[in-house]
């Protein structure tokens, strides 16, 4: 067990490195950062100065090297445009990221397991096509423009929640419901169509026979088996829920890393943009590492 | 109390030592009790499905006594693992419907009780035994937790007793050091001991009545062998009744006092084994026993059954055999046999004995 | 189990192939596929079915309120945007953007992921493994993170969302090629290609290929709305079609500043969205359960 683990680190590691080099590497390729940041009427020689400051006069190779060192040193390098170390400007926009995907996960799960279960248990009902339908039109309507509207509707028109910003729970509400209804869909269909699999096992029909209960049947001895499939989705949906994030982020002007690298995107501040980045995938990676650590559990089967 | 009540009145004795056709051959093993454990009545139950409406079970009858094993034999698809279904009401309902007919266990009517009461009634007085040891049980609980499950509901033992009986019934079942084996996982044990596990359960409370069905055609032939003695072991400790829902005649011949012979949702046949072996009524019976490797009569070749059993999805009239009946009149097609006796325990359905 | 219809390697009746094709259509989920073929005749014939040059902006009739709202004409049946354009023709425009950006991109992307998973599953060895780690690492990351570097990088125009979006979704069909590819490679008639003496080429292409083939195309069926959303969200974010042209995404970007105002310019792009994509998740579902109940389609 300690060996996998070990062994998907280091696996997760050269995954970052690949895709850190393939981003700086893109960073590198649009063009002149300078002249983002220089004043027009600068001379050459401050073009020059500022280059170098930059340390944009070195070779693509080595000043990829150069910032493997650093990263892990720690120093993570400074951003282009505010000139800061790139670590101050993320830390506390990842945190509210962090807040807001792990929130929408809740909210996820929340839906899917109920709403799967059910769709499950009624499979074929009107009630079935009510539960998939619900998580189908959040899965098929992009999520932004559910926020654009569901800002009109609730929060300009009833005033029942805040346009944007991040200052008490009422703020999560839109954005988190968005981003967590959207990436349920998935999840639900895995556990509904695994749950009507286990319910028409004959495991379950032994737990019938021996006298349980419907309730206990489906929540204890159909759901733990039909987890299992849809452990791997929920894991594998982070990634989209983070996709997902970057949009929702924009649109209730949450200040999370989604919309700082967005803007530093546009503002072609590559040091910001390949940080965030990799962060994104080392937290999505670690967070697999977690589903697949927690398969152990819910599968005795399973030894990883 | 219903264990001490079984074993003060030992039923069956003087079986142990010998096993095989014999076993069956020797006939009444076992006691007349005052009345059937279970007795099914004219029981009729229903598919619908996008091919229509299908009577999977027409009017099945039959009684199972204390002490005894009935083998409900036939092709599959017959009906026979529905019947074993619809007595435990574990029907998925929708597409099953039941038509009609009672299931009487120890007097009373298990149809016309609610969802709660029939759950009183199983794992406690009727236990059950599936035909695939591999998907019977749960695959992420360990045995103890599935053997000790009702127990707590039906007893509602706690802590040490619980963890006590567990261990008392896998070692009554003969499995191996089962104080640490309790402990594992399905995936840990082999087919035949998993179904010895299957087995456990079923006995856990003590039933009156266990439903087999096709307990041992997942197994290996040895393993069978064992298994197959070993329930036999425990219905003359217990005197539990068994019903064995089964294809093979061979474990018919082993286990079952009597025999019932069920052909497209029908019970074409009913007899103490030795007479469905030796002298069977019906054309059906009498075709299964030519088409049967049989261990007793072997005679050298096999003559299989010309065509298939009907789908219950087509309506026919007279009786279901007659298209496949070397022995068929012009009544048979256009009306069904009604039950006749031919002698004490032996019924049959079919024009020629009427 | 039954096993399903055109299951691999099953025998099929025989019918005249317009026969199949027609039985097949009548079967499925009929509004999702009644929904499609307006989406694409109305991608087809758009030029035909709208009133206005998408990039026109008129006479200036800025906000002009859609017909059945008070103040609305039917000179601009779903009004107009903030510089005047007809909101109705710009949406039937970006109906075309919206599908050629999702075949092509799927198309591309089933492509490369087929042969790679094609490679990885029959030859193996260190090949497999390295495309099989490049798979999980694809799996792992936020794709439209990357998507929106790549395409900045780049440059926003069209043929970058396309290839952008493409190579970004590989990585699905690759796992899912070499997955079957590993089963099939084992089964009697490779085993019997092989002792004939058929090239590997020959044996992939002749006795692999056609047997996932159905799968490949479920699949694509359920990322093709992933792709959509994707062109979408990068539009919205400004690193997709550039304007002037009518990409739904920029459209609801742009009518966001004035949304409290013209909801219009807003609303129905996210609805023509819904509607496309809706429709072809439904179509997908319908096919996978009807083909390969375990594909997973990674809905981003």
């Amino acid at each position: 067990m300690l060996r996998t683990i070990v062994f998907r680190i280091l696996q997760a590691i050269v995954t970052l490195a690949v895709v850190s080099f393939v981003v700086y590497l893109a960073g590198d390729m649009t063009g002149d950062p300078v002249s983002n940041y220089v004043d027009p009427l600068a001379t050459e020689d401050d073009r020059l100065a500022i280059t170098k400051e930059l340390g944009l006069d070195k070779p693509v190779l080595y000043r990829y090297g150069l910032f493997l060192k650093n990263a892990f040193q720690g120093n993570l390098g400074k951003s282009f445009k505010t000139r800061q170390p790139v670590m101050t400007l993320v830390k506390d926009r990842l945190g509210n990221s962090l807040k807001l995907v792990l929130v929408a996960k809740a909210i996820t799960l929340a839906v899917a397991i109920p709403l799967g279960v059910y769709a499950a248990v009624h499979r074929g009902t009107f009630r079935d096509t009510l539960a998939r339908g619900f998580a189908l039109f959040f899965q098929s309507a992009p999520g932004f423009w559910v926020a654009i509207m569901a800002i009109i509707v609730f929060a300009v028109k009833l005033h029942w929640l805040p346009v944007a910003g991040m200052d008490s729970w009422r703020n999560y509400v839109l954005p988190a419901c968005i981003v967590g209804f959207g990436t349920s869909a998935g999840l639900l269909r895995i556990l509904r169509s695994s749950m009507i699999e286990s319910l028409q096992s004959e495991y379950v029909q032994l737990a019938r026979a021996k006298g349980v209960s419907e309730r206990r049947v489906v929540w204890v001895h159909a759901l733990r088996n039909a987890s299992i499939p849809a452990l791997t989705f929920f894991g594998l949906s982070l990634g989209v829920a983070i996709g997902a994030a970057v949009t929702i982020e924009v649109v209730f002007a949450w200040p999370g890393l989604g919309r700082l690298i967005v803007e530093s995107v546009t503002w072609g501040d590559y040091p910001v943009v390949l940080v965030g980045v990799i962060i994104w995938g080392a937290i999505i990676i670690g967070m697999n590492l977690i589903v697949d650590i927690t398969y152990t559990i819910v599968d005795p089967r399973v030894r990883i | 109390m219903r264990g001490k009540q079984s074993s003060s009145n030992p039923i069956c004795d003087g079986h142990r030592d010998e096993f095989g056709v014999g076993y069956a051959m020797q006939g009444i093993g076992y006691a007349m009790g005052p009345g059937p454990v279970l007795k099914v009545e004219d029981l009729r139950v229903s598919f619908s499905t996008r091919r229509g409406v299908g009577m999977a079970v027409n009017g099945v009858s039959f009684e199972v006594k204390k002490g005894e094993t009935l083998g409900l034999v036939g092709e599959s698809g017959c009906g026979k693992s529905t019947v074993a279904l619809s007595i435990m009401k574990l029907l998925p309902r929708p597409p099953a419907k039941f038509e009609g007919g009672r299931v009487l266990f120890e007097g009373e009517d298990l149809m016309a009780m609610d969802e709660e009461e029939v759950r009183s009634y199983r794992g406690r007085h009727i236990g059950m035994i599936f035909q695939d040891p591999m998907s019977s049980l749960n695959p992420v609980y360990n045995i103890n937790f599935q053997v000790a499950e009702p127990l707590r509901i039906h007893q509602g033992l706690r802590g040490s007793a619980l963890v006590d009986q567990v261990v008392t019934l896998l070692r009554r079942m003969r499995i191996p050091a089962p104080e640490n084996r309790a402990r594992d996982y399905p995936h840990q044990f082999s087919g035949g001991m998993r179904q010895r596990v299957v087995g456990s359960i079923a006995l856990s409370c003590e039933p009156e009545l266990i439903i087999a069905d096709e307990p041992t055609t997942a197994l290996d032939a040895t393993i069978q062998a064992q298994y197959l003695n070993l329930l036999r072991e425990l219905q003359e400790d217990t005197g539990v009744a068994i019903l064995l829902i089964t294809h093979d005649f061979s474990v018919v011949a082993k286990m079952c006092h009597r025999v019932a012979v069920m052909y497209a949702g029908t019970i074409v046949e009913t007899a103490e084994v030795e007479t469905i072996f030796n002298n069977p009524a019906h054309p059906y019976t009498q075709a299964l026993m030519a088409a049967v490797p049989d261990i007793a009569a072997w005679k050298g070749h096999l003559s299989p059954i010309d065509g298939s059993p009907p789908s219950i999805y087509e309506t026919h009239r007279g009786c279901p055999f007659a298209p496949r009946c070397a022995v068929v009149q012009d009544r048979c097609r256009e009306e069904a046999p009604p039950e006749t006796q031919r002698a004490k325990e032996h019924g049959v359905r079919c024009w020629l004995h009427v | 189990m039954a096993v399903s219809e055109g299951a691999i390697g099953l025998p099929r009746p025989q019918a005249s192939r317009a026969q199949k094709a027609l039985a097949f259509l009548r079967r499925a989920p009929h509004l999702p596929l009644l929904i499609l073929v307006v989406y694409a005749l109305v991608a087809v014939f758009g030029p035909w079915l709208a009133s206005y040059d998408p990039t026109d902006i008129g006479d200036m009739n800025r906000h002009a309120p859609p017909m059945f709202v008070a103040g609305g004409s039917s000179a601009h049946v779903l009004g107009t945007d903030h510089l005047g354009r007809d909101v109705f023709s710009r949406l039937v425009y970006g109906a075309r953007i919206s599908l050629i950006i999702g075949v092509t991109a799927t198309t591309m992307g089933a492509f490369l992921g087929t042969t790679l998973g094609l490679i990885a599953g029959y030859f193996g060895g260190w090949v497999g493994n390295l495309i099989m780690r490049v798979v999980d690492a694809m799996l792992a990351f936020p794709v439209l993170l990357l998507a929106l570097v790549l395409a900045v990088t780049i440059g926003p125009s069209f043929a970058t969302v396309i290839l952008v979006l493409g190579i970004l979704s590989w990585s699905g069909y690759a796992r899912l090629v070499r997955g079957q590819v590993l089963t099939l490679r084992n089964k009697e008639f490779v085993l019997l290609a092989q002792i004939a003496g058929c090239s590997p080429w020959r044996i992939i292409v002749q006795h692999i290929l056609p047997n996932v083939v159905s799968s490949i195309i479920v699949l694509a069926t359920l990322q093709i709305p992933g792709v959509i959303l994707a062109e979408a969200s990068l539009s919205f974010l400004g690193a997709g079609i550039p304007p002037p042209n009518p990409s739904w995404g920029s459209m609801i970007a742009q009518g966001r500043t004035y949304v409290t105002t013209a909801w219009w310019t807003t609303l129905f792009p996210g609805v023509a969205i819904a509607g496309l994509v809706l429709s072809l998740n439904l179509l997908g579902d319908w096919l996978r359960d009807l083909w390969d109940p375990r594909i997973q389609g990674a809905h981003r």
